[in-house]
């Protein structure tokens, strides 16, 4: 038998704890609600990528401000070290090589570079699929953040999804029912956290004199 | 102290160090063993122990020499940084190699 004492799964657990707000939850399933309603704006006359970005900057301000002026004063201030810091650069480096293919293929697409039968044609939803769900799972994996599996079946479930749908319910509806319904799980999972969070984190008031008795 | 059969691992295990081997301390130290730095609210969340208890134990482990306790101000707002020692880090992991190497042999005869 072997007794090894493996600190790796307290350093896991003490990261994990710094997601067990909820807040990246309900980042990632507004996020996807996002995706879902797109169609709802192009309608409206608002430029796709104009509108994602009008989406996507307020959502991510709030995520920013929730995670400073409610996690942080109730979770406290970790520093995690090395093994954490290599895997955030590798993590970084994915997400930055996916951002450089996705956004060139969504420029070609919607500026009409290149016709979309022939981007499915090279790029078809089997492949799509795989890359997005393969890409972020390994990610999900590195930053130890389950949620992040699900995230990634969402979206590469849902483009070719939405894509089998267009033709029977429309855009919007289509859109509405790929990534919306799976975006409002996700947020509804994620308001849930929080509530627990905030209860099993009350705001403490740390005395100065506890933090170093003379 | 000394076991009549002066079987080796039981001896290491009896002379161990008591700063480290006491349950609350030794949860401390794995905390910090594995993060780069903490402050008392996060130790305090993650062990569970009352700020008193945790003081308590943080002073001990400062004057062994196991931690350094860094007073700074954010906001101005006290906030006190913990970090494990580089001595202290190779004492902590001489003592897990101890308690390891006995539980082994315990369990495997």
């Amino acid at each position: 038998m072997n007794v090894k004492i493996d600190l790796k799964n307290i350093e896991k657990k003490a990261f994990s704890s710094t997601y067990s707000d909820g807040i990246t939850d309900i980042l990632w399933g507004i996020l996807l609600l996002g995706f879902g309603t797109n169609a709802i704006f192009t309608r409206l006359g608002i430029d796709r990528p104009l509108s994602l970005i009008l989406f996507a900057a307020p959502v991510i301000v709030l995520y920013l401000l929730g995670k400073k002026f409610i996690t942080s004063p109730r979770m406290g201030y970790v520093k995690f070290g090395a093994l954490r810091k290599k895997r955030r650069i590798k993590v970084l480096i994915i997400a930055v090589i996916l951002q450089i293919i996705f956004g060139v293929l969504f420029w070609l697409t919607i500026t009409n570079q290149v016709p979309k039968e022939q981007l499915t044609r090279y790029f078809n939803p089997v492949i799509e699929f795989m890359l997005i769900v393969l890409s972020m799972s390994i990610i999900a994996y590195w930053i130890d953040y389950p949620t992040l599996y699900f995230v990634a079946l969402a979206i590469g479930l849902g483009w070719p999804v939405a894509e089998f749908l267009d033709p029977h319910t429309g855009s919007v509806l289509a859109g509405i029912l790929a990534f919306g319904t799976s975006g409002l799980a996700i947020m509804i999972y994620g308001l849930v956290r929080f509530i627990r969070f905030i209860k099993l984190y009350p705001k403490q008031n740390i005395s100065a004199d506890y933090e170093k008795p003379e | 102290m000394k076991s009549r059969n002066n079987i080796p691992e039981i001896e290491k295990v009896l002379s161990a160090n008591r700063i480290i081997h006491e349950p609350a301390r030794m949860v401390i130290l794995s905390l910090l063993s594995v993060v780069e730095e903490a402050d008392f609210l996060f130790l305090i969340n993650q062990t569970g122990l009352t700020q008193g208890n945790l003081s308590s134990h943080i002073s001990k482990l400062e004057n062994a020499g196991f931690i350094d306790v860094i007073k700074t101000f954010r906001k101005k707002r006290p906030r006190t940084i913990l970090r494990l020692t580089t001595e202290g880090g190779k004492k902590f992991r001489s003592y897990l190699d101890t308690m390891q190497g006995f539980f082994y042999n315990i369990l495997t005869g």
